[in-house]
């Protein structure tokens, strides 16, 4: 009942929200759970340095995200709750979620947006962003193994005015949760679903226990291996300067980041089990 | 018989790309899909033979192939023992730069639904090692590292 009654409270957001006594007493059962359904493996926190980072991933599951749960709990076990926080930006209907929202909040998510980003970044936290966004948790199977980002450049902006390195992470598995056939897109636009619910995509789904759907809802995910590769830091000032070409760093970043990506699909054989 | 194809668009030069894409000494250790790799002899005629395996989970697949004599625009090899398969490398121009295709034809033992099942197996596999290999590729071209 206590623990009922704490997932049911309302939780800031933010550095505020955080609670690491929480996040602690969580940690082991969901990742015994990570483990056992989603198999998981995340490889290369080694890579992180010892300052504030923005991380950026390619984001899968539609309204499930199950990579950003594996993610969030790998990163405390590695770097453990009393560590460096980590402060992941999220879509408004995630966390205005009743229960699920105050559970992210909880862990350190956000909604999303820069100057919350900045402030974080500045206050020492590390921030996880998912630039693709909805466009690339509702990409369709056949691009499940390709990097999304829809030309969204603000992270590039967001690190490079807090000169802050941007640290790369790439997930394989989460776009095997479900099952997408198009992209969508066009009926987002023609529903106003863009303009009424910042959601520019409205796919044909496939999941489990709704069948065939428009978009997607949380759903009960298929059992697929979860790969994650945490990438060395850019420096973005390094490589391109004080005045940087953003579509040349869009490109640079995105291609790393695409490498990376078929590099660890081509570790599956088989789609869903591993 | 299982045969995959595979291309991608490089934003680079046509010679730039050819360069590296049919030199088997510099695409060999580009492409980390080929996760084993030797180069064993080099012949009078130009061709070179070598050790080729791809790591799929546990096991290497793969064996000895005869890489023919360099030609303008493509890289072409056979085995000759180990996985019955051949393969090449092809650059064209594009629009935007240029296109890399490869492509891999393997033969698979087994009948009916065994054989069938190792060939969509294989498919997916080779497909998901190629575009790997093709991506190493293609960033290595456009920004040399």
């Amino acid at each position: 009942m206590d623990q009922l009654g704490r997932a049911l409270a309302r939780t800031p957001e933010g550095l505020k929200g955080r609670d690491p006594e929480f996040i602690r007493e969580m940690l082991p059962r969901f990742w015994l759970a990570a483990q056992v359904y989603f198999r998981a493996e995340v490889n290369g926190f080694e890579n992180v340095p010892d300052e504030p980072v923005l991380f950026v991933g390619n984001h899968s599951g539609g309204a499930n995200i199950p990579d950003t749960f594996v993610f969030t709990l790998a990163y405390h076990t590695y770097f453990t709750v009393e560590g460096r926080p980590l402060i992941a930006l999220a879509h408004e209907i995630v966390v205005g979620m009743p229960v699920i929202g105050d559970m992210a909040r909880r862990f350190g998510m956000v909604k999303a947006g820069r100057t919350v980003a900045a402030d974080l970044l500045q206050e020492g936290a590390n921030v996880l962003v998912y630039p693709g966004g909805d466009v690339e948790a509702l990409r369709p199977w056949t691009d499940r193994n390709k990097i999304v980002f829809d030309g969204r450049k603000g992270f590039l902006k967001l690190a490079h005015a807090q000169r802050v390195k941007i640290v790369p992470v790439v997930a394989t598995g989460g776009q095997e949760t479900f099952f997408v056939f198009n992209d969508g897109r066009r009926i987002a636009k023609l529903l106003r679903f863009d303009k009424l619910l910042r959601v520019k995509t409205l796919p044909l789904s496939l999941s489990f226990p709704w069948g065939l759907l428009p978009g997607d809802l949380p759903h009960i995910p298929f059992p697929a291996k979860i790969r994650i590769q945490v990438l060395p830091p850019i420096d973005l000032h390094e490589l391109f300067g004080d005045d940087p070409d953003w579509d040349q760093v869009y490109g640079y970043v995105t291609s790393v980041m695409q490498v990376a990506l078929s590099d660890l699909a081509a570790k599956t054989v088989v789609p869903v089990l591993g | 018989m299982g045969r995959v194809t595979k291309s991608t668009l490089v934003r680079a030069d046509v010679d730039e790309a050819v360069k590296v894409a049919t030199d088997p000494d510099v695409v060999f250790p580009i492409m980390g899909a080929f996760g084993r790799f030797e180069c064993i002899d080099r012949l009078p005629d130009g061709s070179q033979e070598w050790d080729l395996y791809l790591d799929i989970g546990t096991i290497h697949a793969g064996g000895r192939v005869l890489v023919e004599a360099p030609s303008e625009n493509c890289l072409v090899w056979q085995s000759v023992r180990g996985i019955h398969h051949s393969a090449h490398i092809e650059v064209s121009p594009a629009t935007d730069g240029a296109t890399v295709t490869m492509t891999i034809s393997v033969e698979f033992a087994g009948r009916l639904l065994a054989g069938w099942a190792t060939g969509v197996l294989a498919d997916g596999i080779l497909a998901r090692h190629i575009e790997a290999g093709l991506q190493q590729m293609r960033h290595r071209i456009e920004y040399g590292r």
